[in-house]
């Protein structure tokens, strides 16, 4: 950037868009990308800052809730009960569940990488928070005092904390202890179907959707992932997009997808992609293009993602902090202070 | 006349490499970060940086993760000198004795020095963990409950100091044993004619010998201690609630990962004097102790 040596095409992740966008790095790329309606609206949204597209995501991510279906069939949870897309649990039903695996095994029900610190623990748990009605700014991106110790956003905080103290999950995770048959559930991302077909090859499992807040009912599961870009620098702008457009057609898209084993990002590839992969991978394209949601698209993203990781963090110590709505304010003032006026 | 002339020349064309590194690693970046200091400089628009004024310096001031990282590293430094120290005189007493298997304990208490101090942070995190980690495991034998550690607002920086303490003692050991081996014999054994017991001859003889090699090593311990960054950023991330961030670490952070080089800058300017004034004092302190003997 100093040398202004930038490449003309370059790929950067999404939570990066606005602060690339707003240093103009790169610059918007609208008029180059043809078939825009049948690229997933997240991914669109992903790539906007103040109403241009800026960036065009060429894959798409997942996050499931990985399950042992032995460990759930020893302790009485049957078939019917596992929650699908269709059916999926309310808070309430994943906390009974976690109850009953917890009582059976005497170990935490589930492994939710909450020793995680970085951009995992907003990309896993903002879903809560949009389930529950919540957010983390207003749709603007101006304010968070008001938004994020929102009632409904501290709610879904509230249940993090509560699946803490009670035992349902932990805050210091072994590693591999879901697949080494410790915990009978684990919350992670798309890339773990290969960890267990590759390695864990004895493992029974399955994977459910998010659980959805009792209130509203509503299915929210993260998404994003890795954009092309035009930088700011390049000179042959129409090479420059026509590579771009290129890279993101449904030819180009479906063979990098394919071979990365990621989700799709055009409505249109992922249907070329649904008969030709397994049946875990059907349902995260799935449940990505039904109940995906996207990343907030702020400039100081990496202050904001990070104060939503120490709030985490905050909650789950539940006896140093057991009023999560106080919390909820304190952080609510420290991330007004990383937002664009 | 002429001779002095060429032998000055020479001998700044021998220094000269030294004096080129010292410019371009240490000198130009300081002047440089001085100067980015009164910037509100941003590592994504660097042609877009402009003058500030002492605004950094003075968010520096009221910022409560700086504050916060001040104590952290103070309470590092004023722990680790004892317990590294004290660990490695300790240890370089043990194997001072000649005993069998010496070599092979010389070896192992110096290995931690060989691993690389973010493959020390990964092990001890394994190690520490609360719920199967090797520590509470032993911990559990003794009847003692299994304790929080790094999860720990409270034990925290203290699990950091120990794993600190454990990686440094090994090297310092190694130089109190030359120390100690510099001792005559003759002052031991004249004690020990005298009816001085084992702890009299520790206090009065090695204590005092070993005078100038421990104010090297409390030194170097001292002044190696401000700069804390890989542990807490390896193991703890700053956290929990900031307990475990430092000057460094967060500095670095600001600067790189938020991208407000010019905010950075003025903390580290800040935190470079403080380490310069706490140096000053302490070479006075051991100045002090060294003119006592003379």
């Amino acid at each position: 950037m100093n040398s202004g040596s930038l490449p003309d095409v370059l790929t950067l992740d999404g939570p990066n868009t606005a602060a690339y966008a707003h240093s103009k790095i790169i610059q918007p790329i609208d008029k180059y990308i043809t078939n825009k309606s049948d690229i997933l609206p997240t991914i669109i949204k992903q790539g906007t800052y103040k109403g241009k597209l800026y960036a065009a995501g060429y894959s798409e991510s997942s996050i499931g809730f990985y399950y042992n279906k032995k460990m759930f069939r020893e302790a009485g949870i049957k078939d019917s009960e596992v929650a699908t897309l269709k059916h999926p649990w309310t808070w309430t039903q994943f906390e009974s569940i976690c109850k009953r695996l917890k009582n059976h095994f005497h170990e935490p029900a589930i492994n939710m990488n909450l020793n995680d610190h970085s951009e995992m623990a907003l990309y896993s748990f903002a879903p809560f928070v949009w389930s529950a009605g919540g957010s983390i700014t207003n749709p603007a991106g101006t304010k968070a005092v008001g938004y994020f110790n929102s009632k409904q956003t501290t709610s879904a905080f509230q249940l993090i904390q509560d699946m803490v103290k009670n035992g349902y999950t932990t805050i210091s995770p072994k590693d591999k202890g879901f697949e080494t048959g410790k915990y009978a559930m684990m919350m992670t991302g798309t890339w773990e179907v290969q960890t267990l077909q590759n390695q864990y090859k004895h493992l029974q499992w399955g994977v459910m959707p998010y659980p959805v807040s009792p209130a509203t009912h509503k299915e929210v599961s993260p998404t994003g992932s890795w954009q092309y870009a035009m930088s700011s620098a390049a000179k042959n702008k129409k090479a420059a997009g026509a590579l771009i457009n290129f890279l993101m057609s449904k030819k180009c898209m479906y063979r990098s997808d394919m071979a990365n084993t990621v989700l799709p990002a055009r409505k249109s590839v992922s249907k070329m992609m649904i008969p030709k992969v397994n049946a875990q991978m059907k349902f995260f394209i799935k449940q990505n293009q039904t109940t995906g949601h996207a990343r907030p698209v702020l400039v100081n993203y990496p202050q904001v993602t990070r104060t939503f990781a120490d709030t985490v963090q905050n909650v789950t110590l539940y006896k140093k902090n057991p009023n999560v709505q106080k919390v909820m304010n304190e952080q609510a003032k420290v991330i007004q202070k990383y937002l664009q006026k | 006349m002429q001779a002095k002339g060429i032998k000055r020349q020479i001998g700044w064309l021998y220094v000269f490499p030294a004096i080129l590194i010292l410019l371009t690693f240490l000198i130009i970046p300081f002047l440089m970060s001085f100067s980015y200091s009164f910037t509100n400089y941003n590592i994504l628009t660097p042609w877009a940086k402009q003058y500030v004024g002492f605004t950094n310096y003075i968010n520096t001031f009221k910022d409560p993760v700086f504050l916060q990282s001040l104590k952290n590293i103070a309470q590092f430094v004023i722990f680790i000198m004892p317990i590294q120290v004290g660990a490695a005189l300790g240890l370089a007493l043990i194997v001072n004795k000649k005993r069998p298997g010496n070599t092979f304990f010389k070896i192992s208490f110096f290995a931690p020095q060989v691993v690389s101090l973010t493959v020390v942070s990964i092990l001890w995190m394994y190690i520490l963990n609360p719920d199967q980690g090797l520590l509470n495991g032993i911990l559990g034998i003794f009847h003692i409950k299994p304790q929080p550690f790094l999860t720990s607002p409270k034990q925290a920086m203290f699990a950091i100091i120990g794993v600190s303490a454990w990686q440094g003692a090994g090297y310092q050991m190694l130089i109190f044993l030359a120390g100690l081996q510099n001792i005559p014999d003759s002052l031991y054994e004249a004690a020990e004619l005298d009816g001085a017991n084992g702890w009299q001859r520790f206090l009065h003889i090695t204590l005092p010998m070993l005078k100038p090699t421990s104010i090297m090593i409390l030194t170097t311990t001292f002044i190696s201690a401000f700069n804390l960054m890989i542990q807490p950023m390896i193991m703890t991330q700053g956290g929990p609630q900031n307990a475990t961030m430092t000057p460094i670490y967060y500095i670095y952070r600001t600067g790189f990962t938020d991208r407000q080089l010019g905010y950075a800058s003025a903390m580290s300017v800040i935190y470079g004097i403080i380490i310069i004034i706490f140096t000053i004092i302490q070479r006075k302190i051991t100045n002090a102790g060294g003119d006592e003997n003379a």
